[in-house]
């Protein structure tokens, strides 16, 4: 058989190049610019050519595995049976082997085609498509869909199979949660009733369209992320899974907040807890790293709604704009209504990654958590240490809150050992309002200690001011004039130290003070304060005197 | 023999009671503990019937804290109430000549840390004597217990300074010896050594007993460090643990109160550290390996006990295997990482978790089994409440393996990443400053290391000394209220002798800079404190 390699320029096919090969059947997909030839007897013997501005890439021949029947007749391996697909920007080919119900993956390396497993089939009737990088096998006898993620070495299912839904644009409303996928057609509405799931009519296209003849549609399908984290026990691998979805990346942010707060809330164990704030931490460095993740500006809008896609219920007041602009796109039938979306489109797109990063996590995890967790502080703690250390490692930085919130929760549940050396070793950061924290938690927990680590913490910081008025509320007036002076601070309010001074009934400590004060502050002298001071000081003087 | 003896005065250190023996008598019911306990049950009665009676006539004037140091004129009395009306003393000599010049409140510290450690142990003398009226428990743990801690003091210089130790030597060559020789040993062991003790004298002014030398940390590691505790403390499932960390001898980490750390930190550097285990394979380990050690141990034990019980007509029945948690070069590192002793007894007899070491918590008495692993330099002790044991809820076992599966790993790479970044035992030498931070409120402290404190003039060290106690003076005058001070004094030898006192935190130095000035001085402690002390000490 002759190959014509061509290029279609304006209308007319000019031949570029002519190669010679024996040929039964070939396939090609647009996807993967790429044709594969197949020859043989049974028909498993391939040559690849793949299509690239470079010109024709001849890619080595390779031979597929199939299964021998019973009664040793050889079986063919037909066009149908091969579906070539795009994951990850990775070109796979797929190949069904009926006699050992397994669906083998080849994936094309440049210059090498290398098997790299099997997946169970179950039906004899088999389709793939391919949503947002997801391997979709259409089990079409059984009527479900078996969903794999190629991007980790496991070939265990994403989760358990799955029904294909019709689900109408305003799809929120007649949603059920048993819902895989949705399939949406503007025409769809009068006649949604009557659709049945894989029909004989029906032609999958790659990567995620499917025409049914039948009714005259072109389906397009659709991943409803939370049936599919709804039916995954694997919390960790679920969260993996869905930092890694990008279509939807809204919707799978808000479903692995709601995921990483569930574990705690339910309380797992801190093992599994961890690893599930490592995925999102490094998820969250590494597209940071790549680019891909953008600090959105409207963060208030949907910061509003952190409860968002934790529970069924919200879902209709979610912004789920996203779902229906991409339909409406890629809907041929329905381009009058694109212009409608395309604001709300350009928003919601926005969000290209459903990476958390760490100020988030603290604001729609942990701070969301603590009033319910107070009881537990001590796990919470747990976490909250291994969520710092996930973030250290990735040489992230957080939010000062949530420092101030482990003040809080160690001194709640009096564990001072831990604080100081959370403080000391500056686990917690020093800042203004952690400082504050510790001076409130000492206060509250009568800990001079505690308070002492504040205090510290603001000298340390040289915020003098705040400083020196701690001191003075402490009663260590003398110390705080005496660091006043040092570095000439006037900004206390000087009636402090003298009010401090009168009170302890201290003369002398008294006369001391308003005669630093008059060389600190110019023109103390002459402020009342100093004549009220100085009047009180000779009066109860001369009364001791007399 | 009188020669030997002579050492004898040096040191004097007993126990008493003061409710006990009240009657005539009686009196020697009051005595728990005698150092040494050879010594005549009259002098014993003499010395602490000068103590009873001069903590009862201080008693008149200051009913809350009576004596607290007698300066006769060749020895010192200290007196420490370690719980209502038991009552430590120790005598001391004093000899300018031969170096025996003390600080009272360092003493005083030696006799708070065997006490502290003693409750650890065994609990409060308090509840002993409750427990079993007639004091015989009491005495029969006390007395091995402190004999077995200041037999930490025990300066093995045999060698150098005495015609003993040459003696010795010789023994040793001599292959016929074999059976006297170590006869010998014992002997001298208990008669000589033993009684050789070294306890803190103004050599040691730059270290603060009964504190905690921490390490500095990198934030990185702190937070692994932390995720460690974390891991550790649940290593007990539902059932939260307690856990303390040491690098070394420092202190890494601690979920322990600040003084139930002290006392669990200074018996781990004591004992338990990999430096504290690896001192025991010394040169002078088949010394104490020999069988005196528990000759020594059945003679301070018994002897005593048996002079007062045959005054009682007591039966020995209950003199039952009496633990002695302080017994040295009894902690051996595992197969597994984890340190064994049979000071508790054997795995083998009995429960299975009989035979693992127990301490009392302070803060929260509860008994608490404790388990030590060891990685290299890191040590990881872990407490777990006995009572979830005994219950059933738990098996030590288990935990143990809990560990070894969840933490093992992380231990390594902190001990690998600790390592990396130490920079060995003068890491917190600071040029030109001999010093001692103390921080009072998280009972921490650090120092110059000792190898640089000896390079100070002896003079330098006595003006310290000095000034210390002068401080010690102060402070215990201004009671509970915190008192700033600021002392700078130039001694006879041109050295700079400073202390600073601010609200809990001490700072003592000596600068031997005789051509600074005042102020030069001044600068230095406040450079010294901006950059060491985060600005504590604020110097005008």
């Amino acid at each position: 058989m002759d190959l014509f390699a061509c290029d279609s320029m304006l209308n007319s096919l000019r031949l570029v190049e002519t190669k010679k090969a024996n040929v039964n059947w070939y396939t090609y997909t647009h996807e993967t610019r790429l044709v594969l030839l197949a020859s043989g007897l049974q028909c498993k013997t391939f040559n690849g050519f793949q299509l690239s501005t470079a010109g024709v890439v001849r890619l080595p021949r390779f031979e597929m595995t199939m299964a021998r029947s019973e009664s040793n007749s050889k079986p063919i391996l037909s066009a149908g049976d091969l579906h070539l697909v795009t994951v990850y920007g990775r070109i796979y080919c797929l190949q069904v082997d009926r006699e050992a119900m397994l669906l083998h993956l080849y994936r094309f390396y440049r210059d090498a085609v290398v098997q790299q497993g099997s997946l169970p089939i179950y039906s004899s009737k088999l389709s793939v498509n391919v949503v947002d990088n997801l391997l979709l096998v259409h089990q079409i006898d059984a009527k479900v869909v078996i969903i794999y993620d190629l991007f980790v070495d496991s070939r265990a299912p994403v989760s358990a199979p799955l029904p294909l839904l019709w689900r109408g644009y305003q799809g929120s409303d007649t949603s059920s949660q048993a819902a895989n996928k949705e399939i949406e057609s503007s025409e769809s509405s009068t006649s949604n009733e009557n659709i049945l799931m894989y029909e004989d009519g029906w032609t999958f296209l790659v990567p995620d369209l499917i025409l049914d003849q039948t009714n005259k549609v072109l389906w397009k399908i659709h991943l409803d992320l939370e049936a599919i984290s709804a039916s995954s026990s694997d919390r960790t691998s679920l969260l993996e899974f869905l930092q890694r979805r990008k279509l939807e990346a809204n919707k799978a942010k808000q479903l692995c907040l709601g995921i990483a707060r569930d574990i705690i809330l339910e309380r797992r164990p801190a093992t599994q807890v961890t690893q599930a704030i490592d995925v999102l931490v490094t998820a969250y460095s590494y597209s940071v790293k790549a680019g891909t993740y953008k600090e959105i500006k409207n963060e208030k809008a949907t910061a509003s709604t952190p409860t968002a896609g934790a529970s069924p219920d919200n879902e209709r007041h979610r912004p789920s704009g996203s779902n229906i602009d991409e339909d409406v796109e890629m809907n041929l039938s329905s381009g009058s209504k694109e212009n409608m979306f395309c604001a709300n489109e350009q928003q919601e797109s926005q969000l290209s990654s459903p990476a958390i990063s760490p100020d988030e996590l603290y604001k729609f995890v942990f701070a969301s958590v603590e009033e319910m967790m107070v009881e537990e502080s001590e796990y919470l703690v747990a976490i909250i240490t291994e969520f710092l250390r996930s973030i250290s490692a990735e040489k992230l930085k957080v939010d000062l809150n949530i420092y101030v919130m482990t003040i809080r929760l160690l001194a709640y549940s009096k564990r001072f050992a831990e604080l100081s050396l959370f403080t000391t070793n500056k686990i917690i950061e020093p800042s203004k309002e952690v400082a504050f924290q510790l001076l409130e938690s000492g206060r509250q927990n009568q800990n001079i200690k505690v308070r002492k680590l504040g205090l510290d913490m603001l000298r340390q910081l040289s915020l003098h001011h705040d400083y020196i008025s701690s001191l003075v509320q402490d009663g260590y007036y003398l110390e705080a004039l005496r660091y006043a002076q040092k570095h000439k601070v006037t900004s206390v309010r000087s009636s402090l130290f003298l009010e401090a001074a009168f009170a302890s009934n201290d003369l002398q400590h008294l006369a001391a003070i308003l005669r630093v004060l008059s060389e600190l502050i110019p023109g103390f002298k002459e402020t009342s304060e100093y004549y009220t001071f100085y009047g009180l000081l000779n009066d109860t003087s001369s009364s001791v005197a007399v | 023999m009188a020669s030997m003896s002579s050492g004898d005065e040096s040191l004097r250190l007993c126990a008493f009671d003061l409710r006990r023996g009240q009657t005539e008598g009686q009196e020697l019911d009051k005595i728990l503990f005698f150092y040494p306990a050879e010594l005549d049950l009259s002098t014993q009665l003499s010395v602490i019937g000068l103590s009873e009676g001069l903590i009862t006539f201080t008693r008149l004037f200051s009913p809350e804290a009576a004596c607290e140091v007698i300066e006769a004129e060749r020895h010192s009395h200290v007196f420490y109430e370690a719980e209502p009306d038991i009552w430590m003393v120790m005598v001391v000599e004093k000899n300018k000549e031969t170096g025996a010049i003390w600080r009272i409140d360092a003493l005083r510290r030696v006799l708070k840390e065997v006490h502290s450690l003693f409750v650890m142990f065994h609990g409060s003398i308090r509840a002993l004597i409750e427990k079993e009226p007639t004091g015989g428990l009491t005495r029969s743990l006390l007395y091995p217990f402190i004999t077995d801690y200041l037999s930490t003091f025990q300066k093995w210089s045999l060698s150098e300074d005495c015609c003993w130790g040459k003696m010795l030597k010789l023994l040793c060559r001599m292959p016929s010896f074999g059976f006297v020789q170590n006869r010998i040993f014992c002997y001298l062991h208990d008669f000589f050594v033993g009684k050789k003790l070294q306890l803190p004298t103004f050599r040691e002014t730059l270290r603060e007993r009964g504190t905690v030398q921490m390490l500095t940390l990198a934030r990185d590691i702190a937070v692994e460090v932390q995720s460690l505790v974390q891991v550790l403390d649940s290593c007990a499932g539902s059932l939260r643990c307690h856990s303390m960390i040491l690098f070394q001898d420092l202190l890494v980490s601690t979920t322990l109160s600040a003084d139930d750390t002290v006392d669990l930190f200074t018996f781990a550097v004591m004992r338990l550290t990999s430096k504290a285990l690896s001192s025991d394979a010394s040169s002078w380990s088949y010394l104490r390996k020999g069988p005196g050690s528990s000759e020594i141990s059945s003679r301070s034990t018994l002897a005593p006990i048996g002079s007062i019980d045959s005054l009682h007509s007591r039966n020995g029945n209950d003199m039952h295997h009496v633990i002695r948690p302080l017994q040295n070069d009894k902690w051996t590192k595992g197969k597994d990482g984890f340190l064994i002793t049979d000071i508790w007894g054997l795995e083998t007899g009995g429960s299975p978790d009989s035979a693992i070491p127990t301490i009392w918590l302070q803060q929260t008495q509860e008994r608490m089994y404790l388990l030590a692993y060891q990685h290299n330099s890191l040590t990881l002790l872990l407490l777990m409440p006995t009572n979830a044991i005994v219950n059933g809820d738990l098996s030590v076992s288990a935990v143990k393996q809990q560990v070894i599966e969840d933490a093992s790993l992380r231990i390594l790479k902190i001990e690998e990443k600790i390592s990396r970044g130490w920079g060995g035992e003068n890491t917190y030498h600071i040029k030109g400053y001999r010093y001692l931070v103390v921080d009072s409120d998280m009972e921490l402290s650090r120092a110059s290391p000792s190898g640089k404190v000896t390079t100070l003039a002896k003079e330098s060290l006595l003006a310290l000394n000095q000034l210390r106690e002068e401080v010690d003076l102060e402070k215990s005058r201004a009671k509970r209220q915190e008192k700033d001070m600021e002392i700078c004094i130039r001694a006879k030898n041109n050295v700079w002798v400073i202390a600073r006192v601010t609200r809990g935190k001490e700072l003592y130095m000596a600068l031997e800079k005789g051509s600074d000035t005042l102020l030069d001085t001044t600068d230095a402690v406040g450079r010294f404190s901006n950059r060491y002390c985060s600005g504590a000490f604020l110097m005008d």
